[in-house]
């Protein structure tokens, strides 16, 4: 997948491959919002804060937006991915903490809410381990909270009237609610942009598995597949169905006197005229070799499937050019056996049909090496 | 109603097959949390506050909403509907109640307006999410414009119940909703990645590997080739590349049918394998053709006693149900970077020392082979 634009800003050792690029701009689109949501929150806090925590509130906002910019300078800059996400999670958790803290405790403060956000950031950049790990913090919380109390230690008075608690509840809230969708959004485009590259891949690999590479007709199995199921809807329609059976005559001295490149150009040739001169609906196959299979369905008789046979070797039979390596040309004619064998009258199974095929072609052949021993193919120069 | 791919989810046996029915199986998922969760909320409110019926028959509706959704996908495979009703569903859990406790800018509730965004993107709904989560903050302005032609949205307060409690409570089981949510969506997503992983390695299989005898194909040899050329490069060891044709392979096939071929063509790549050390690459490249790779192999006495060893290998009777067959073949060596000095011209180099060694041969018409090797 290509990102042209977005390229620009993903760190070149990040340009390798969908994966570590989506990351790091998913990573870069949370920072970016955990900046806005810092500089927003610098301009808002006078307004909706009780003045006692104001100048905590201004320290830490100061602080978390330098730590931001560093965590970018770190993803853009130097290509740390890693050390970027583990440092925005700590960031994203370290300053829920502290707001929970510094405004009465776990079991008063209005900014409780704030706690899902550093969760939401765990799921969404760590996975299901560090989720939890984040997840397992709130009742950590409560034990630090109870220890400072024990300690003596003093927690910083918290006092609010019932109108600035309410409000300080509605901020904390709007900005869970920025960082929890910016998270998700962020994970969403990244599991969106694997799907689609894992899909590609899986698709190159099911069309590698069941095409032939030199001629890309269908393969082998593909061929066995198809067969069994083109025999199951002749079952349930009853329309019989032709196997035609290819093999060349002649090609293994081809493939010997005039190379191999030469033998493959001819292989693909034939290929493109048998699927030319068969029916769209037909399958055409290579099973091996010089072996070429045709499934014909929805043909009524041994006739119809004789003429399709006609007309697949008149195909073949056509004189072909093939290049030396010496830059001339020569002009080839090929010879094929063909065996049909038609379902369900011949055969009564799938494999039956391919040996009964098998057999027809052989038949033939056998009659093409009594009258014709010899192949015409003049001696290479 | 039978063939509904989605009535599959009750089996365990059920394999992947298209992105739909993954989907469908995490949308069961989240269904059942938000129907276990409406539930549990429905008796909460029932059994600890035994005189507000509203939230009770509004959460027993919610819980018979998620239920219905969730038999429409499993039983009707309705996935559309499913996701869509999953989404509305937790926007209007959201909002409702909500705004009858304050509104967009005074309620605790608010926090649970974060599961109908959270919804969306976990179903892969991205354009929906981010409409979603810019959205309902646009909806404050219009509840400003609202309150400043109409007055104060109505507030129903808790009798009896005090902001600070009911804010703990809402944050508290919105918190333990999320969490859920994360969780689940997680490990069923994780599932689902690595079952659609294993179909991707199953289908790399079958593309790189010969069906017939299970050895690499001519495709994967040729990746192999060109990384072992490359090691070379580095490590500047050559290596070699044994070409093997079965002489007469064709007659077997034309005389004794295709299954005895194959047996045979199965029996002498296990020998072959037998043969060979573990570290070298034993590939069929098509037909009666085998290719084996060796690193780090020098020409030498130990090269060709390998050749006579393969030799000796295919040399040795074959017996195919009631047949015996004596095969021969022709090996054809080179090596790089002697020979050729990319990896398909060694392929060629090797094929070429093959087809020189089967020409030798077949003018020494009918005499028995010679048996030294290239």
């Amino acid at each position: 997948m290509a990102f042209p634009v977005a390229d620009i800003l993903v760190h070149p050792a990040l340009r390798h491959g969908a994966e570590s690029r989506v990351r790091a701009l998913t990573l870069m689109l949370i920072l970016s919002g955990l900046l806005l949501l810092g500089v927003a929150m610098l301009f808002v806090s006078p307004f909706t804060l009780p003045d006692a925590l104001l100048p905590l509130v201004q320290c830490g906002l100061q602080l978390n937006l330098g730590l931001c910019a560093l965590l970018f300078v770190l993803l853009r800059a130097m290509g740390r991915y890693a050390l970027a996400a583990a440092g925005t999670l700590l960031l994203g958790t370290w300053s829920a903490v502290i707001t929970v803290l510094f405004t009465g405790g776990l079991f008063h403060s209005p900014a409780f809410g704030i706690l899902i956000a550093p969760v939401v950031l765990g799921f969404s950049l760590g996975g299901l381990r560090t989720g939890l790990l984040i997840a397992a913090l709130l009742p950590l919380l409560a034990l630090l909270e109870q220890g400072i109390q024990l300690a003596g230690l003093p927690l910083p008075p918290f006092s609010a009237t019932a109108e600035e608690y309410r409000d300080m509840q509605q901020v904390t809230h709007w900005i869970t609610y920025a960082i929890s969708s910016l998270a998700m959004l962020s994970a969403a485009l990244l599991r969106r942009a694997l799907r689609r590259e894992r899909d590609a891949e899986r698709l190159q690999w099911q069309y590698q598995a069941t095409h032939d590479p030199l001629t890309g007709l269908a393969n082998r199995r593909a061929f066995q597949e198809q067969l069994a199921e083109a025999c199951l809807r002749s079952d349930r329609n009853g329309q019989p169905l032709a196997l035609l059976y290819i093999d060349l005559d002649n090609f293994k001295p081809i493939n010997d006197q005039l190379g191999h490149s030469a033998g493959d150009q001819l292989l693909q040739e034939l290929a493109r005229r048998l699927v030319q001169s068969s029916r769209r609906t037909d399958i055409v196959a290579r099973l091996g070799g010089d072996e070429f299979a045709v499934i014909a369905e929805f043909t009524p008789g041994r006739e119809n499937a004789a003429q399709l046979a006609e007309k697949l070797l008149a195909a073949l039979a056509s004189p072909v050019q093939l290049p030396l390596p010496d830059g001339s040309e020569q002009s080839v004619q090929i010879e094929a056996s063909l065996g049909t064998a038609v379902y369900p009258e011949e055969a009564a199974s799938p494999e039956a049909l391919l040996t009964a095929a098998d057999r027809a072609m052989y038949c033939v052949k056998s009659l093409h090496h009594d009258t014709a021993p010899g192949h015409r193919l003049e001696p290479a120069p | 109603m039978k063939n509904c791919p989605l009535r599959r989810f009750i089996h365990a046996d059920w394999a992947p097959a298209s992105p739909e029915h993954e989907q469908g199986r995490l949308l069961v998922a989240l269904l059942l949390v938000m129907a276990t969760y409406t539930g549990l909320q429905c008796l909460f409110f029932a059994f600890a506050t035994l005189f507000l019926w509203l939230p009770v028959i509004i959460l027993g509706a919610s819980t018979a909403y998620y239920v219905a959704l969730l038999v429409g996908l499993v039983r009707y495979g309705w996935y559309r509907l499913g996701s869509l009703g999953l989404v509305a569903g937790t926007l209007a859990g959201g909002l409702i109640p909500v705004l009858l406790t304050g509104g967009l800018f005074a309620s605790p509730l608010l926090p649970v307006l974060l599961l109908p965004v959270t919804m969306a993107f976990f179903l892969g709904m991205v354009r929906l999410g981010t409409a979603l989560a810019f959205g309902l903050p646009l909806l404050g302005l219009l509840q400003l414009a609202w309150e400043a032609i109409a007055g104060a949205l109505p507030v129903i307060s808790f009798p009896g119940s005090r902001a600070r409690q009911d804010s703990i409570i809402a944050n508290l089981s919105a918190y333990g909703l999320m969490l859920s949510m994360l969780v689940v969506f997680e490990i069923v997503s994780t599932r689902l990645r690595r079952e659609r992983d294993t179909e991707r390695q199953r289908l790399r299989y079958l593309a790189l590997h010969d069906h017939l005898t299970g050895l690499t194909n001519r495709r994967h040899f040729t990746e192999q080739l060109e990384a072992a050329c490359r090691r070379a490069d580095r490590t500047r060891q050559p290596l070699a590349l044994l070409f093997i044709d079965l002489d007469h392979f064709k007659m077997v096939n034309d005389q004794c049918g295709h299954h005895v071929g194959d047996a045979l063509l199965c029996e002498l790549a296990n020998r072959l394998r037998d043969a060979l050390r573990r570290t070298d690459i034993l590939s069929r490249l098509g037909g009666d053709e085998f290719a084996i790779l060796l690193e780090q192999a020098q020409p030498g006495p130990s090269l060709d006693m390998l050749v006579e060893k393969i030799n000796r290998a295919v040399r040795a009777p074959v017996t195919i149900g009631e047949q015996t067959l004596h095969m021969t073949a022709s090996i054809g060596v080179a090596f790089y970077p002697h020979d050729a000095q990319t990896a398909t011209g060694l392929l060629s180099a090797a094929d070429a020392a093959m087809y020189r060694r089967k020409q030798a041969r077949r003018r020494q018409s009918g005499a028995e082979s010679d048996g030294t090797p290239v």
